[in-house]
């Protein structure tokens, strides 16, 4: 079996957001009324945007406490 | 306003969900593009706080440790991760309280409230005052001041 990726990074998920999406009410892709997952590909844009951080000017270092 | 929020082409009957209609949280209302414009809206405060959780690891992989405080309103605590050094400070209560926190561990740093990164007075030898808001919080990063 190959090495998957999660097993190298085995705490991705306390780096992680995550953003659950009810489909059925996110999005309508093919107008029946209902989302689908058609709906929540359009949408891909909006998710990568809220997702990317907003432009904003590196403030130098930090550094530890003493203790 | 497009129309059933933007959510559906179909006809308003059709819908598995409605939209709210309601006049205060209804869509006409609340909406992604009315809260795109406007800078204090809930989206753009999600947005600000995926980037600062995305920025700092140290949420996720840091070190926790609670703070005592003189105030039983105020939950206050610590984390770290590597060089990051963070001060959570959080108001439960419904009125604006006042705190004095033990950093004496810190002393000589200079608290940055992570949001607006706006530098506070640096720790000193002295219990460390704050004031907050009802249900008011600050997140400050612990940096050295600057020589």
């Amino acid at each position: 079996m190959p090495e998957q990726w999660f097993e190298r990074d085995p705490l991705w998920f306390k780096r992680a957001v995550f953003y659950e999406i009810h489909i059925r009410g996110f999005f309508d892709g093919n107008g029946d009324g209902s989302g689908d997952f058609r709906g929540l590909i359009e949408k891909l844009d909006y998710l990568e945007w809220l997702a990317t951080p907003a432009s904003r000017t590196p403030t130098g270092r930090s550094s530890t406490c003493s203790r | 306003m497009a129309r059933n929020a933007g959510v559906s082409h179909a006809d308003w009957a059709q819908l598995y969900l409605q939209p709210l209609m309601d006049p205060v949280y209804g869509y006409q209302a609340v909406n992604v593009e009315a809260q795109l414009r406007t800078p204090s809206s809930f989206l753009r405060w999600v947005h600000r706080f995926i980037a600062l959780r995305k920025e700092h690891p140290v949420f996720g992989l840091g070190t926790y440790e609670p703070l005592r405080s003189d105030n039983s309103h105020i939950f206050a605590h610590m984390r770290r991760w590597e060089d990051d050094v963070i001060l959570c400070v959080h108001n439960v209560a419904r009125s604006a309280q006042a705190v004095q926190l033990d950093l004496s561990a810190c002393e000589g740093m200079v608290p940055e409230e992570m949001l607006g990164r706006t530098s506070f007075p640096a720790v000193g030898e002295l219990p460390y005052l704050l004031t907050l808001a009802p249900r008011g919080f600050f997140w400050f990063q612990l940096r050295r001041p600057e020589p």
